[in-house]
């Protein structure tokens, strides 16, 4: 039998091997990383909603998530639907690459929508560039503009500081405004404002868009940011639904294979671009569909778990620092806004106490 | 001591009500106590404090519960005896908490339609409905056993706490010695800022009382200035009224049995 290429390959370029045979938990499609994260890095999420999971075990795991829009530590207990923590800052979901780039536009000052703000039947005013931030949008105009200077400010500290940033593409489906292509992340009137036939325009953007705007953001931050890397993945959880005209399956599988050519593409470009599989780990044939919910399109706990045992057998120097807390937590306002919290309910009790010995 | 205003309505000694609370209800109770036979109503009081209800609340795993036994005796006591009148008057020191004291991290909010009420400069901004859910999230919890009344009876009312102190050294003159040192150093807040957290208080505790169709009765308008704060001389400390400010309070109380007898009648 003569030689070929396939004889000395290993393992993993066998789907035999590779894929079928393992244990459905053990298929580790990763096989090297580019660059290796550390305990120290700053890394920052962004993207669709698959990347808050990796935020999260990131913290978990001990390492340094990057959260540069911190609740303040005296409303913790009441901040859960205010998106703090969900990713680096309070930018909600970023499904597209325009978005991400229209997003560090707009911060920077280089791009001002048309659309400001919505405001609500029920009194409340609401961004159109992050619509679901909080659980009933802001309680005026002055809070709007307010909580978006701050925003904005968070994210530039964000650009100008993490060592690493972890970004998912969800979408190539967006609905755009016609005055200037801002890119909303949901269609008008789903989260909030009106749609417009006339204004909001679907799009479907192909792979030299996708290439095209990830490049620019990795390029923006980059200019602000030079020894920066990135860790791109494709989020494997299905559209909810699409504004093409044909089958959500079909539009899924259209979006999933654009993101995954131009992540391929812009990984290429560069050794501190690096893609992270985790959509092949979710959604290949040795999972069986098993790493979805019942609904077919959230990942499940043993998928998430199975995704970044991988990133951290591969990304890290596997240093899992379980009882690590979270650096940018344990800062020292922080640390110090909690202690003050803790002393003044214990005055405030003084007095209350004061109060009461007074009638003994 | 003055006696209540002139207005307050004759009520009857044979009216009584159940006072509940902490130490805001143990000011009223003093100005019961100092009325003696000028006093509208006989006054019965269920101290949280009291050594049977220690701790009254505590929060574990992130679930507050009320000590069973002071629910019991709410029940108890509403069930065996002939109140006109159920008032509470528990916690109303969160406001106090978040800014009596400058936290290390500075923060101020914006209150929707208040836009006369300034903004700290330099001060992170902490969304109003943040700081609603803050206090919503606290007073459902530690109001519990004015629920517990409220499924009881009908004539159920909340007292609103009174409104902060604008003499900032008022807040140094009752804080315990070991902490005033750093408190002095952290700085006090403007009084607007502290007067912004009563008014976020009382809209989330008015919230929860409309809810649950209670009433909440509010601070006397004669003990509160021109700006909102409660008056020097209706204050006992930065966080509680004095005893003319708890006959004031009884006598809102008292307008508000005969308010009930009268659409009874």
């Amino acid at each position: 039998m003569s030689e070929h290429p396939y004889k000395s390959m290993p393992d993993y370029a066998f789907w035999s091997r590779g894929v079928a045979r393992p244990p459905a938990g053990e298929v580790d499609p990763v096989v090297s990383a580019k660059f290796k994260i550390t305990r120290n890095d700053r890394v920052a999420t962004a993207g669709s909603c698959f990347a808050q999971h990796i935020g999260r075990e990131l913290r978990r795991a001990g390492f340094n998530y990057y959260i540069a829009e911190k609740v303040h530590p005296a409303f913790e207990e009441a901040a859960e639907g205010f998106n703090y923590g969900t990713f680096t800052a309070r930018f909600g979901n970023i499904y597209t690459a325009r978005q991400l780039l229209q997003l560090l536009m707009r911060v920077y000052g280089l791009f001002e929508p048309a659309d400001k703000i919505w405001e609500e039947r029920d009194g409340g005013f609401k961004d159109p560039f992050r619509p679901s931030i909080q659980p009933r949008g802001f309680s005026s105009m002055a809070e709007f503009y307010a909580d978006r200077a701050q925003h904005y400010a968070a994210v530039r500290l964000a650009v100008e500081n993490l060592n690493v940033l972890a970004f998912t593409l969800g979408l190539t489906e967006a609905w755009i405004d016609s005055a200037d292509g801002a890119v909303y992340p949901l269609c008008p009137g789903v989260a909030g404002g009106t749609y417009d036939a006339g204004r909001h325009i679907p799009v479907n953007f192909g792979v030299t868009e996708v290439v095209e705007d990830l490049t620019a953001a990795i390029a923006f931050i980059k200019e602000r940011n030079p020894a920066a890397r990135f860790i791109v993945t494709v989020s494997p959880v299905p559209l909810i639904a699409t504004s093409q005209p044909r089958s959500v399956l079909v539009s899924t599988a259209y979006s999933k294979a654009v993101l995954r050519v131009a992540a391929e593409q812009v990984c290429a470009s560069s050794p501190d671009i690096a893609y992270f599989p985790a959509y092949e780990v979710i959604t290949g044939n040795h999972a069986r569909g098993s790493y979805f919910a019942d609904d077919l399109r959230s990942v499940s706990e043993a998928g998430v778990a199975h995704v970044m045992r991988l990133f951290f057998r591969h990304y890290t120097d596997g240093e899992i620092a379980q009882s690590r807390v979270d650096s940018e937590d344990s800062s020292d306002a922080d640390s110090a806004a909690r202690e003050h919290m803790r002393a003044m309910s214990k005055i405030a009790e003084a007095i209350c106490d004061e109060e009461a010995l007074e009638s003994i | 001591m003055p006696v209540p205003g002139k207005s307050a309505p004759r009520v009857g000694k044979e009216k009584s009500v159940l006072l509940v609370g902490s130490s805001h209800a143990e000011v009223l109770a003093r100005s019961q106590v100092s009325l003696g036979s000028q006093s509208l109503f006989r006054l019965k009081t269920i101290l949280l404090h009291a050594p049977r209800y220690v701790p009254w609340g505590t929060w574990q795993d992130g679930e507050y519960s009320v000590n069973p036994l002071l629910m019991a005796d709410i029940a108890r006591t509403i069930r065996t005896k002939k109140f006109s009148h159920v008032t509470m008057m528990i916690g109303g020191s969160t406001h106090f908490e978040l800014g009596a004291v400058n936290s290390p991290r500075k923060f101020d909010f914006l209150i929707p339609g208040r836009e006369d009420l300034p903004f700290t400069p330099g001060a992170e901004l902490i969304p109003y409905d943040l700081v609603r859910q803050l206090f919503l999230r606290e007073e459902k919890n530690i109001l519990k056993p004015l629920f517990r009344a409220r499924e009881l009876t009908n004539a159920v009312s909340c007292l609103c706490a009174p409104p902060p102190v604008a003499d900032a050294a008022k807040i140094f003159e009752h804080m315990p010695d070991e902490h005033r040192d750093s408190a002095r150093s952290l700085g006090v807040p403007p009084p607007v800022f502290r007067y912004k957290l009563w008014l976020a208080y009382t809209s989330a505790v008015r919230e929860i009382c409309q809810s649950a169709r209670i009433e909440l009765i509010d601070p006397p308008p004669q003990s509160i200035d021109e700006n909102g704060f409660l008056k020097d001389e209706f204050s006992y400390d930065t966080l509680h009224g004095n005893a003319r400010y708890g006959a004031a309070v009884l006598a809102q109380i008292g307008a508000r049995i005969a308010a009930e007898g009268a659409s009874a009648a």
